[in-house]
Order: structure tokens, then C-alpha cells, then sequence
């Protein structure tokens, strides 16, 4: 590439560098259920009792850091503050997911409801959260592929 | 929002538009940026000072197992020119059509 690369020369080469991010990113299977696992294990504590939920909350926010840390140091890289379109749409529908889940496990601490809600939503978040977080990366990689909005 | 099309030569140049590219979307440590743009350790070192000097990049130094790692992250001035970079080049490459192999050759 010379250093009066013309416009269109400097848009496929912003577009390839930020496909490359992705392109071969190959991460593997126990990131998905860890992943899931930790956003399970925090439904599932809105159904235990203080001060049990707070402190499960915050040995899953640790497990959080050490997952992003280990991220950190096999690939170089972690996601800042940039809004990805198609990628943003996967991490709010998990949210509204996550929150519709965790009102499962309030049900029963505040109105007794039935003592399975909190581990079932567990349970669900599980599977749903393993699954979004390999739906989120095809949408970024996506997203990658594109100019910068 | 829409951003206001300026050219920035700083950014421009091959290797610092590609570190702004990679760096619009995600932090990103010095060994894979160097490996994504294919330069050396001290082309890159180069890109980064010109760019932090500029106050588009932000580098941070971390210790792990005692080696020292530098991230680099875009910064919110960066990000601005950067975005007004790209809507420059947009706007050009709008007005001129795409270079074809052979365009020129005679025969």
C-alpha cells in the first residue's frame, strides 16, 4: 500500500482491518458454557436469600473478570466502548432475557412463589446465554466487516 | 448522528489507518496489532507515538508475569477524527470511481 493510497483503496483497507479482528478469531467451547454458567448462577441467586445473593453476585463478577482476562491475554483484544448494530440487538434481546428470568427468582423470594422458578430460569439462562454468546460474535464479526457508523 | 468530513494526514498514512480501523472497535495489545498490520516492533512503536502525541491513542502498560504489555485504546478525539476521516474518504470515493486492474495500460 503506498502512502497516497487513493479513497477507495482506504476504505476496503479500513474494512479489512476490522474484519481481520474476527476473521480467524477460534475460541473455544468452555467460554460459551462459562460464560452461560456465570449469567445462570446470577438468575438463579434473585432466589436466595440475603445476604446469599449478594455474595454469589460477587463471586460471578469475579469469575467475569478473570473470563475477560483470560481473553485478554490469549487474543489481545477486548470490545470498547463501540456500538455494534447487529451485535447490540443479540446483547439487549439476552438482556431482557436475563431480566424476564430473574423476576422468575423474585417471584419466589418476595411472593413465595414455587421453589423451582429460581433454578429453572437457571437453568434457561443457561442454555440461552450459552448460545447468545456464539450468535454475538457472528453479529460482530458482521458488524466488523463494515465501516466504523 | 452524522459527522462533519475533515482529511487528517496523520491518520491517513498506511498502518496508522489501519491501527485507527482496529482500534474504532476494540482495545487491543501491541504484539496484535503489530501482527494484524504486518509491520515490526519499531514501525509499530513509531505509529503509536505519532498517534498518542496527537492525543488520538491512549497507551497503557500492564505487568504480567513480569513482562510488560502495552494496550492501546482510541481516545474520544481520536475517535471523533477518525469518524471524520472515514466520512472524507466516503465522500471522495463517492465522487470518483473505483481504480480497475490494467486501467491505463495501452496494449
Amino acid at each position: 500500500m503506498t502512502q497516497d493510497q487513493d479513497p477507495h483503496e482506504a476504505l476496503a483497507s479500513i474494512r479489512d482491518a476490522r474484519a481481520g479482528i474476527g476473521r480467524d478469531l477460534d475460541y473455544p467451547v468452555w467460554w460459551d458454557f462459562a460464560y452461560g454458567g456465570v449469567l445462570a448462577v446470577i438468575v438463579a441467586s434473585t432466589g436466595l436469600p440475603a445476604p446469599w445473593n449478594t455474595t454469589v453476585f460477587i463471586f460471578c463478577m469475579l469469575g467475569v473478570v478473570l473470563m475477560v482476562q483470560w481473553w485478554k491475554k490469549k487474543f489481545g483484544w477486548w470490545v470498547n466502548g463501540y456500538s455494534p448494530r447487529r451485535a447490540g440487538r443479540v446483547a439487549w434481546g439476552l438482556v431482557a432475557f436475563m431480566m424476564a428470568m430473574m423476576g422468575l427468582g423474585l417471584w419466589t423470594r418476595l411472593f413465595d412463589g414455587p421453589a423451582w422458578a429460581p433454578w429453572a430460569a437457571g437453568a434457561l439462562t443457561w442454555i440461552v446465554a450459552g448460545f447468545s454468546g456464539r450468535l454475538w460474535m457472528n453479529a460482530y464479526r458482521k458488524d466488523l466487516a463494515e465501516l466504523p457508523r | 448522528m452524522s459527522v462533519a468530513p475533515v482529511f487528517d494526514a496523520l491518520i491517513h498514512a498506511p498502518g496508522r489507518l489501519q491501527i485507527c480501523a482496529i482500534l474504532s472497535s476494540v482495545d487491543a495489545e501491541f504484539a496484535m496489532l503489530r501482527d494484524a498490520i504486518k509491520v515490526s516492533d519499531s514501525v509499530m512503536s513509531k505509529h503509536l507515538k505519532q498517534l498518542e502525541e496527537a492525543g488520538y491513542v491512549a497507551l497503557t502498560k500492564t505487568s504480567e508475569n513480569g513482562r510488560q504489555r502495552t494496550w492501546a485504546s482510541l481516545t474520544g478525539k481520536g475517535r471523533k477524527a477518525f469518524a471524520a476521516h472515514v466520512a472524507e474518504l466516503q465522500r471522495l470515493a463517492a465522487m470518483t470511481a473505483p481504480t480497475r486492474l490494467g486501467e491505463g495500460f495501452a496494449g
